[in-house]
């Protein structure tokens, strides 16, 4: 899949579920959606589940950081490593 | 003896100036420099115009800087609001508006979402900032510079005595417009030597602050820290959306006491990566703000046996009433944590409509006396319902209850169990809603003919709140509906929405609220 591809998919899943509740906030690649307060302890949960059907792969708990979730260009990373790491499989 | 909250802060850095008292991730203040900041902070507030009994907003995201800013104010004789950095603009405002405030402590990145202020003869204190915006018409802003060109000496602005207010902390109100509760110096201490005397806690101690800075359960971790010269050790709420960072974060911290709502704690406990041995040094881990479900807290007990276990209980109006050791890890088929006996120094009753105290084992509403009461609602010339005057005794002129409209029951050996609201307040994450608010709001769009809120289960958060709205023109659209609750409302209080034809209705006619909360819980 192309990276901007999963970019725009997260992005929009992001603007539906997460972002119209939240008039002042723009969203950039880099924007920082949890100390943003877009994504909270209950946001974050429906998001690893969102990334989980969509893209279907399992979140381990330790790759439920922020290294992997906290941005637009995050997920992208971290999504496009584990779907590379698939088809190389 | 500090009679004052801020003067526990000078008295401890007069004692040890060198011991940490505040730290977050690897930024740490000492006392004495924690209390020479503060200094600073309150001579450049009083130079700006602030006087006894001025409302000061306190907009900062967690940090060094926040605990300076509250200490400030009140040294300079204001009380200080705090304002969620990241509650929507408008309500944000709001809280200003009502509370009287025109200045604001605040740091660069909050300023930029807060936005212009909307009110004459405002000032912005940008703590962090070395370059502030240019004043406008309405608007001064200030920076550093002119906090650091401030001597750091000891400071006394004007005499307070124990009756002003130390500060205003803001709750739902039953229409939407949120409500500030006020509390003096004197309520404020009173429950702060009692949490300190309850739970021992001593200058060696590492208290986590997990709580947001609008919520009364950080006053326990503020300002017993400050109260004892221990360490508090400061959490954003970045760090608890992921509970395994936090598990690393309390552990190499070696917090020593951990209060929270409930739900904090069950994340950590089903998600943190909790394994034996770990968090050795936590010896007591406090919750309060809603029920702790039993299956949880076993789950919790076995991952970390060793630490005391105690259940608080008091709304913020009278902050901690009641509270309850829990003697031992619960049986599977236990039934829900009492919420247990009157804290020393409080007095509590359970009391029938008429006010009268109900016989043991019969239910009632409790209602508290004591002097953690707050002084009550601002302002506090306008409505008070909730406080009430009763006499306790004969010959005894009467005394100033608060009515928690909290049912509860109290066992023949005096353990008092929660059963339940006596009207439409939700707690959802340890948050107070008032469902009524939220329908409040919803009622305020144009399309909106009828609109309620029930509350829905949930095993982790304490329920989740979902709406069922009828609307005057099919073409409105739900997103429509949340983006106009958002610019009201904060995020916690957004429900799910439904858009339905029509309310079901009891036979007198109300809204059958028990059947939509039984078709909310419906699995889907």
């Amino acid at each position: 899949m192309e990276t901007s591809t999963i970019t725009s998919t997260i992005s929009e899943f992001i603007e539906r579920e997460f972002l119209f509740r939240d008039p002042d906030v723009e969203l950039e690649l880099d924007t920082n959606l949890i100390k943003t307060g877009i994504v909270d302890s209950v946001g974050i949960l429906r998001l690893v589940s969102f990334l989980e059907n969509e893209f279907d792969l399992t979140f381990a708990p330790t790759e439920v950081r922020p290294e992997n979730l906290s941005s637009l260009n995050a997920m992208t990373r971290f999504i496009g490593a584990r779907l590379d790491d698939r088809s190389s499989a | 003896m500090a009679y004052l909250l801020h003067q526990l802060l000078h008295e401890s850095a007069a004692r040890a100036p060198e011991r940490v008292a505040v730290i977050l991730e690897d930024r740490q203040l000492r006392y004495g420099e924690l209390a020479g900041r503060a200094n600073q902070l309150a001579r450049l507030l009083r130079r700006c115009g602030v006087t006894r009994g001025d409302r000061v907003g306190v907009c900062m995201s967690k940090g060094p800087e926040a605990l300076i800013a509250l200490h400030a104010v009140m040294q300079a004789g204001g009380a200080y609001v705090p304002i969620d950095p990241l509650s929507p603009r408008q309500r944000a405002w709001t809280i200003v508006e009502d509370a009287g405030i025109r200045l604001m402590l605040t740091a660069r990145e909050q300023a930029k979402r807060l936005g212009e202020p909307p009110i004459e003869g405002f000032t912005m204190i940008e703590v962090d900032d070395g370059e502030p915006p240019a004043a406008t018409e309405t608007t001064r802003w200030l920076g550093a510079e002119a906090i650091e060109a401030e001597p750091a000496a000891p400071f006394e602005a004007e005499p307070l005595t124990e009756l002003d207010l130390a500060y205003i902390l803001y709750t739902s109100g039953s229409t939407g417009r949120p409500k500030g509760v006020a509390i003096s110096h004197r309520a404020s201490l009173a429950f702060v030597e009692w949490s300190v005397r309850a739970l021992d806690i001593c200058a060696d101690d590492r208290l986590a602050n997990h709580a947001p800075l609008h919520f009364d359960l950080s006053i326990l971790d503020l300002f017993a820290s400050m109260a004892v010269g221990a360490t508090v050790v400061m959490v954003t709420h970045a760090l608890s959306v992921f509970p395994q960072r936090l598990a690393a974060y309390v552990e190499d911290q070696r917090i020593t006491c951990w209060y929270s709502v409930p739900s904090a704690l069950i994340q950590l406990s089903l998600r943190g990566g909790l394994e034996p041995g770990m968090l050795s040094a936590l010896r007591i881990v406090a919750f309060a703000g809603e029920v702790f479900p039993v299956r949880h807290l076993r789950a919790l007990m076995d991952a970390l046996p060793h630490p005391r276990y105690v259940n608080l209980y008091g709304p913020t109006e009278t902050n901690v009433c009641t509270y309850y050791e829990v003697p031992g890890r619960p049986e599977v088929d236990a039934p829900p944590l009492p919420i247990g006996r009157a804290c020393e120094g409080t007095e509590v009753l359970v009391v029938d409509e008429a006010l009268c105290p109900v016989a043991d084992g019969e239910e009632g509403e409790l209602i508290v006396r004591g002097p953690t009461l707050s002084a009550g609602y601002w302002p506090l010339d306008g409505d008070q319902r909730g406080f009430i005057e009763r006499s306790t005794a004969p010959g005894l002129g009467p005394q100033r209850f608060y009515r928690t409209g909290d049912r509860v029951l109290r066992s023949p050996s005096g353990l008092l169990t929660f059963l339940g609201r006596s009207d439409h307040m939700v707690k959802s994450r340890g948050y107070r809603i008032e469902l009524g608010a939220v329908e409040a709001t919803l009622l305020r769009h144009p399309e909106v003919c009828e609109a309620v809120v029930v509350p829905v289960s949930h095993d982790v958060f304490g329920c989740t709140l979902q709406a069922f709205v009828v609307v005057e023109d099919e073409a409105q659209d739900v997103r429509g509906l949340i983006a106009f609750c958002s610019s009201d409302l904060p995020r916690y209080m957004l429900p799910e929405i439904e858009l339905v034809a029509e309310l079901p209705r009891t036979s007198s006619g109300k809204v059958d609220r028990r059947r939509l909360r039984d078709f909310a819980a419906r699995p889907r």
